[in-house]
């Protein structure tokens, strides 16, 4: 898992996904957590403090999760950057499209805590390994 | 990009000629999405089930499961980056191309309030409200706005907070009642976004802030019924009543 000290970014167009979202963090010990609504936001973000791990949602305005997915994949210095997917996007072709961009996990809204927790647990391995 | 072979499994226990079909139907290097919707998996013949599995997860570049997760086990043993699981909640969406609007939209909160709060009776329209124990959901469909009535009282309002919310008693914090209303709204809205954009309805779903409105409505809703309207434009906005008292109405 990773440790309770990881700075986490949770990229989300709605405010209250983001608060679900934090304090769903905050209930498994996560506290370092930074928030945007909008790929533009998180891509600032992102250039200014270093992350452990992405929350990113698919649809928001300005720029969307797959196109800021497109710019860290293709910046050496985002490329590895764990990213989870959380979104309700359910179409099976634009989620192979984004599996296919090099994520780390894809989880539809909404989720549970014990979801999160297993989810982050095996992104956590799969960086490891 | 390549369009990848869907299969979809609705309500049903799943067996291994399930599979089957799947492995035959999809060519060597194909990418492949697999979901299960209300199937249940424990099955006798499990073994046979993981390993028609096992064979599809080397026939195809890439598949994706997406189902709860517990259709994990399938992949038990499996060490592949091509097999990706995808969990989704345990509640279903008709999300059939060419089903009409009214449909899905009524489809979504069924299910989604028949897996929240399983006692819900059943939805309807304005002209047949009903009320029911922990919460009631009323679509109301006017000629240019859908409105969602959500009736709920105090217990269905924790059961919310429990399980969809899932804030946890941390030893002070007390949520508002309309916040926590806001944000059971507020996964509803993050559900039915995209499903309106595949269809290519561009609307703005959003819940703004709860403000507790004076007593208003049908007066046989009797006392201690308390409102919050969340005004997203002039014309669009969802409207909450929370009862403090009422455990039991009937029609």
């Amino acid at each position: 898992m990773f440790p309770l000290n990881s700075k986490i970014l949770i990229v989300d167009e709605m405010k209250g996904i983001r608060i679900w979202l934090q304090k769903s963090l905050n209930i498994l010990g996560y506290t370092d957590l930074k928030e945007a609504s909008n790929g533009e936001e998180a891509l600032e973000l992102l250039k200014q403090e270093k992350f452990d791990l992405v929350f990113l949602d698919i649809v928001m305005p300005k720029m969307d999760g797959i196109a800021l997915l497109k710019k860290l994949k293709a910046d050496g210095h985002f490329n590895s950057l764990p990213i989870i997917i959380l979104s309700a996007e359910t179409d099976g072709q634009l989620i192979t499209e984004v599996i296919g961009l090099g994520i780390s996990q894809y989880i539809i809204k909404p989720a549970t805590i014990p979801v999160l927790q297993k989810k982050m647990g095996d992104v956590f391995l799969a960086k490891k390994a | 990009m390549s369009t990848p072979q869907e299969f979809s499994f609705y309500g049903k226990q799943i067996v291994p000629a399930d599979l089957e079909t799947v492995l035959t139907s999809l060519r060597p290097g194909e990418e492949c999405v697999i979901s299960f919707t209300d199937v249940n998996i424990r099955t006798q013949d499990f073994e046979s089930l993981r390993q028609i599995f096992q064979k599809i997860v080397k026939v195809a570049s890439r598949l994706v499961l997406i189902a709860d997760p517990e259709f994990e086990v399938l992949g038990q043993g499996i060490e592949s980056s091509r097999l990706h699981f995808v969990n989704k909640p345990g509640f279903s969406v008709s999300n059939v191309r060419g089903t009409d609007f009214d449909t899905m939209f009524v489809s979504l909160i069924e299910s989604f309030w028949a897996h929240y709060f399983p006692n819900i009776q059943r939805v309807a329209k304005a002209d047949a409200p009903v009320f029911m124990a922990q919460a009631a959901v009323t679509l109301i469909r006017t000629k240019k706005n859908y409105w969602i009535v959500l009736r709920m009282n105090k217990a269905g309002l924790e059961l919310a907070a429990d399980k969809i919310l899932q804030f946890t008693d941390d030893g002070g914090t007390v949520y508002p009642p309309g916040d926590m209303v806001a944000e059971v709204l507020n996964i509803l809205c993050g559900l039915l976004k995209p499903l309106l954009r595949l269809r290519k309805f561009e609307v703005q779903i959003e819940v703004g802030i709860p403000v507790e409105l004076p007593r208003q409505g049908d007066p046989q809703e009797g006392p201690n019924v308390y409102h919050w309207s969340f005004e997203i434009s002039p014309n669009a906005y969802f409207e909450i009543a929370l009862n403090e008292e009422v455990n039991h109405v009937s029609t």
